[in-house]
């Protein structure tokens, strides 16, 4: 279960949570692992507002853990506030739109941006 | 030869730190049966990708357009792969250096034009024993491979439809796009009732179904070594036609426009939209409502009789490009360098020497899944049918 946009303001734990279930899900999805086959890559991702940082380890194709913090070498890094990344990790927000909008900052290669945009859309469809 | 210096025979990967090469790189050295060397322009990107790989990869500069370069990297090698791009430019180039320097060599060529150069240099080849395998990747390579097995199930094979998706999020190879504008833009060679014939680009659809999420694609004509290749190894076949799809759909429309805009009218322009297209494929990505995914396939199709009736069998795939195009040549490179494939003087493509059900298994090794299906009736009448369901939707 997708765990619901909460009244208030987004916290770190909703984020914590929100990401675990992004991993769950990448992880069963089968149009999804064949996105994800053989790539390996530390993707941070930070709450500007909260001054927070996780990191998706996808290893091997698959996503192996979030971990609370940096993990050395970032290849991804993905900023915006705690609003827009619950929005986005949960499927409510299209990452292209908010990133035209200035609402999330991407540094990372071409590849790897458009691979996350589109895991990020397609995990919702199985 | 390397193979004094070394108990391994040594590969010689050209354009191995590229957009495909790499994954040739990654695959060969998985394998372990040879010793890798990336031979690449971009001498920084191969020194970066040799201490990734780690063990004995080493990376080394060479200039394609000059033949003392190539020689000096082939005489080196054992074997060789060529991904360096786009083949209408270089195959030929890479083709007669291997030729010169005695190395059998496995490519990636994706183009007619530059195929029919290759094939045409048999005869200098089998002079000096060498062996050249053209278009080993996924669009000629899995493809051709495809067509021979769906064919051996029928008793009587007789056309053979060939359909390749690509996808802009799937690849951010400048020569991948100079390779699409050179198929897209002139007329090119389908084989139909026993004989080539010049189709113009972007015409003759045919709607295709592939597995998700590409789903059902109106494919056109391009240009594409398949219908080249296959009916001189496959002579029982009366048509060969391929066709091709780009994702985003909403990307044919731009296409199509700049075609009409007379964007692509030459090789010049085309270099130049090439140049300016590349950092904005994650832009055309996004064209449709999705991102388009980053995933691409290959399907084929032969129909013909079995027992006096008409039947259609259908082999498929999706995966992501360099994938689909990087691991087939690394498996021929490694069965060449092993003695797998007993290197015989010659240029030939996949279909004509390879052995096919040996190398779909190592495809399944690599988790490439080849679906299959079958239907009773011929190639005409499936894609009537499926015509009929796109349509109605």
């Amino acid at each position: 279960m997708t765990p619901a946009a909460a009244a208030g303001p987004v916290t770190a734990d909703d984020l914590t949570a929100i990401l675990e279930d992004f991993k769950r899900r990448a992880n069963e999805n089968r149009i999804v692992r064949k996105m994800l086959k053989d790539w390996t890559r530390n993707i941070q991702v930070t709450a500007t507002d909260l001054g927070r940082v996780w990191t998706i380890v996808v290893d091997n194709g698959t996503v192996l853990r979030i971990a609370a913090g940096p993990v050395e070498p970032r290849h991804v890094h993905i900023q915006s506030d705690a609003e827009a990344l619950a929005g986005i990790f949960r499927g409510e927000k299209n990452p292209a739109e908010e990133f035209s909008k200035g609402n999330l900052k991407f540094t990372g290669s071409a590849r790897d941006e458009m691979r996350i945009d589109a895991v990020i859309q397609y995990i919702w469809d199985d | 030869m390397a193979s004094s210096k070394s108990s391994r025979p040594t590969a010689v990967v050209l354009g191995g730190a590229g957009d495909m090469g790499y994954r040739v790189v990654r695959e060969l050295v998985a394998r372990g049966n040879t010793r890798v060397v990336i031979a690449d322009y971009r001498y920084d990107r191969a020194r970066r990708l040799a201490a990734e790989q780690g063990g004995d990869t080493e990376a080394v500069f060479v200039d394609a357009n000059d033949p003392a370069s190539l020689a000096a990297v082939l005489a080196r090698a054992d074997v060789a792969v060529n991904c360096i791009g786009p083949f209408f430019r270089y195959a030929e180039k890479v083709g007669l250096a291997c030729i010169k320097a005695g190395v059998n060599m496995v490519d990636i060529c994706d183009d007619d034009d530059a195929t029919v150069r290759m094939l045409a240099l048999e005869s200098l080849a089998r002079s000096t024993g060498t062996m050249i395998v053209v278009g080993v990747g996924w669009t000629p390579g899995i493809s051709n491979l495809l067509a021979r097995k769906a064919a051996s199930e029928l008793d009587q094979p007789q056309d053979c439809d060939i359909t390749w998706v690509g996808s802009t999020a799937d690849s951010e190879g400048k020569a991948v796009i100079l390779h699409v504008l050179h198929a897209i833009t002139r007329s090119t060679p389908s084989y139909i009732d026993g004989g080539w014939v010049d189709l113009p680009a972007l015409t003759h659809h045919r709607w295709v179904d592939f597995p998700r999420p590409i789903g059902r694609v109106r494919a056109y004509v391009c240009g594409h070594p398949e219908p080249v290749t296959i009916p001189r190894y496959m002579p029982e076949l009366r048509s060969v036609v391929l066709r091709g799809y780009l994702l985003p759909h909403e990307i044919q429309d731009v296409a199509k426009a700049m075609i009409d805009l007379g964007l692509l009218d030459t090789e010049k322009k085309k270099e130049a939209l090439a140049g300016l297209l590349q950092p904005l494929l994650p832009l055309f990505s996004h064209l449709g409502e999705k991102a388009a995914p980053p995933l691409s396939g290959v399907r084929c199709d032969v129909s013909g009789l079995v027992e006096g009736r008409p039947k259609t069998i259908s082999y498929f795939t999706v995966d992501t490009m360099d994938r689909l195009t990087g691991i087939p040549p690394a498996i021929a490179a490694d069965m060449l360098a092993t003695g797998v494939v007993e290197p015989r003087g010659g240029v030939f493509p996949p279909e004509a020497c390879l052995p096919v059900e040996a190398l779909l298994a190592e495809l399944a090794e690599r988790e490439i899944e080849i679906e299959r299906e079958e239907f009773d009736g011929t190639l005409e009448e499936l894609a009537r049918r499926t015509r009929e369901e796109a349509e109605g939707q």
